[in-house]
């Protein structure tokens, strides 16, 4: 099923661990839609970022949370995908435009 | 840092100081910043503390940092820019302006005042009078004693002028006549155009010491109640004369009902040795009168010195041209209204309420302040430079001759006089007591100078140099 690339990136992961990534091992995580495999990332992240190549991808399904009660009252948030980018030695991307 | 420095003095004693900081260093200042924000901001993703400055910077903006950057700054750039150009403040700085992008910074630092004495200050001639203890000055001393000791006793008998009696009663005021009083008789004298009375006193019971020349002095006042007895009432009125002391009673008709509740004689003790015996360890009245001729005579000394320091100031006061910086003033307002604050809380006043009570605030007492404090340091600064010009100081050896005089006060105990020495020669015990000397000093160069016969300077000069050798 075809995702414009545009829609398969949703946001880039800021965090604690992922900035670590990102400054030691060229490694940028991003929140992706949950239908895209590794390939369709990596050619987003490549049309998103005309100037960088992406080594390598890898995916991992973020579980939904649920269980959050209280009283009756239940929280849920939804599961993600997450895809932990590898980028090319020498290339980077700035995680913190348009946040 | 490597800053720009620029300053300019003006003619108030102050110096316009610009310091201009290195873009490198505000971006240093950001990063400091941004790491004491960190720990302060809970940034999601991110323990406390742990957010990389990117992310601070993405969160609270560079323009937030940027001014927290530079309120950072000022401090130790001021410092250090005093350190550059080697001055030090005078009193209280101030800063006028930040310009933001280069970062400038626009202090005003007090200088130091400068006082130039009139030259002509040493050829001030004044008579100054030796210090002299008359007879009657220490006979009045021994009343005073008399007094202290003297025995009150009730009697059955009429009063007599020196006794202490007991009234209950009123006094009022007629109220204030429009010149038509010339007899003393009218009891009926309140039907004047304002029907208002002013209550002169109102008691259950006073005390009073039957003495014309202290109670309503020029009045007949004492002279009305001699002869009666406890028990008697009696109505009277008079007019207080028009150079009475209190201007408010001045020419006011008054109107008393009176009762008399009791007397008592007042029995003053002999003027003996036994008196002498009573009021101390004395053995005779001789010795008594001894002691308090030296009592006087000290006191006496020592207000002749303050009056000498105080004229020599105000001479010098008079001529000399003083310039020091506005906030120099200032500071010693604060210190004046600091002082008057403790003062009201000790006296259990909370400072907002007696500002309230009193309809000031706190602008407005400084302003009543701003005079005696501009006084009172174009004083300190002159006095300061009369120390200066005059080659006076405190040695120390000035500082043990005056222990050892002191701790001969305190009799034959060696401890005791050890740790008086020891008091003596630190802290606040040293610095009372080399104050004094100084204040001696002062107070004798200022009578030489009156005299005529100060040193003269050049020698005193010599001397100082002369000392600083060894």
């Amino acid at each position: 099923m075809q995702i414009h690339w545009r829609n398969i990136i949703r946001r880039p992961v800021v965090t604690e661990k992922s900035s670590y990534q990102a400054d030691l091992y060229n490694q940028y995580t991003f929140a992706v839609d949950s239908r895209a495999n590794k390939v369709q990332v990596k050619e987003a992240i490549e049309l998103a970022w005309p100037d960088v190549t992406v080594e390598k991808v890898r995916i991992a399904n973020m579980p939904p949370k649920r269980a959050r009660r209280w009283r009756r009252v239940t929280t849920r948030k939804p599961g993600w995908k997450k895809a932990i980018v590898t980028l090319s030695p020498g290339d980077s991307i700035d995680l913190f435009e348009g946040v | 840092m490597t800053l720009t420095v620029h300053t300019e003095e003006d003619e108030q004693r102050q110096l316009a100081l610009t310091v201009e900081v290195p873009e490198d260093d505000v971006k240093q200042a950001m990063r400091q910043a941004a790491r004491k924000l960190a720990g302060e901001v809970r940034v999601p993703g991110f323990r406390k503390g742990k957010a990389p400055y990117s992310v601070i910077v993405s969160r609270v903006g560079e323009e937030y940092l940027r001014s927290e950057a530079i309120e950072d700054l000022v401090q130790p750039s001021f410092e250090e820019a005093l350190q550059e150009i080697d001055v030090i403040p005078y009193a209280q700085p101030s800063l006028d302006n930040i310009e933001p992008n280069p970062l400038v910074f626009k202090f005003t630092v007090p200088l130091e005042p400068t006082v130039a004495l009139d030259e002509a200050y040493r050829e001030l001639r004044k008579d100054v009078e030796a210090v002299e203890i008359t007879d009657e000055a220490i006979d009045e001393a021994l009343e005073q004693i008399q007094i202290r000791h003297q025995v009150v006793e009730p009697v059955e008998r009429a009063v007599e002028s020196g006794d202490l009696i007991s009234l209950s009663g009123k006094g009022v005021l007629a109220p204030a006549a429009k010149e038509d009083d010339g007899d003393g008789d009218g009891d009926g004298e309140t039907a004047v155009v304002e029907p208002t009375e002013e209550t002169l006193f109102n008691e259950e019971q006073i005390e009073l010491l039957m003495d014309a020349e202290i109670l309503f002095p020029g009045t007949p006042f004492v002279e009305n109640l001699l002869g009666l007895t406890a028990g008697d009432e009696k109505s009277f009125s008079f007019t207080f004369p028009e150079d009475f002391d209190e201007e408010e009673l001045a020419g006011r008709e008054a109107s008393f009902e009176i009762t008399v509740l009791d007397v008592k004689s007042r029995t003053l003790p002999e003027l003996n040795d036994e008196l002498a015996q009573l009021e101390g360890a004395f053995e005779t009245l001789a010795e008594l009168r001894e002691s308090l001729q030296d009592n006087l005579k000290t006191q006496a000394e020592s207000e002749a010195k303050n009056e000498l320091i105080e004229g020599m100031i105000d001479d010098l006061v008079e001529k000399a041209t003083i310039v020091y910086p506005p906030a120099a003033v200032e500071d010693e307002i604060d210190s004046l209204v600091r002082n008057m604050k403790q003062q009201m809380e000790r006296s259990g006043w909370l400072w907002d309420d007696y500002l309230k009570i009193q309809g000031l605030n706190e602008e407005t007492v400084r302003d009543n302040f701003r005079k005696n404090a501009e006084e009172s340091l174009k004083r300190r600064l002159v006095l300061r430079q009369f120390i200066i010009s005059e080659k006076l100081s405190v040695k120390a050896e000035d500082v043990d001759a005056k222990i050892e005089e002191r701790i001969v006060d305190f009799g034959d105990n060696e401890d005791l006089r050890n740790s008086m020495r020891q008091y003596f020669s630190t802290g606040y015990g040293f610095d009372m007591l080399s104050s004094e000397i100084l204040m001696d000093k002062m107070a004798a160069r200022a009578k030489a100078i009156y005299m005529g016969e100060a040193p003269d300077l050049a020698e005193l000069e010599a001397a100082e140099a002369a000392d600083e050798e060894e």
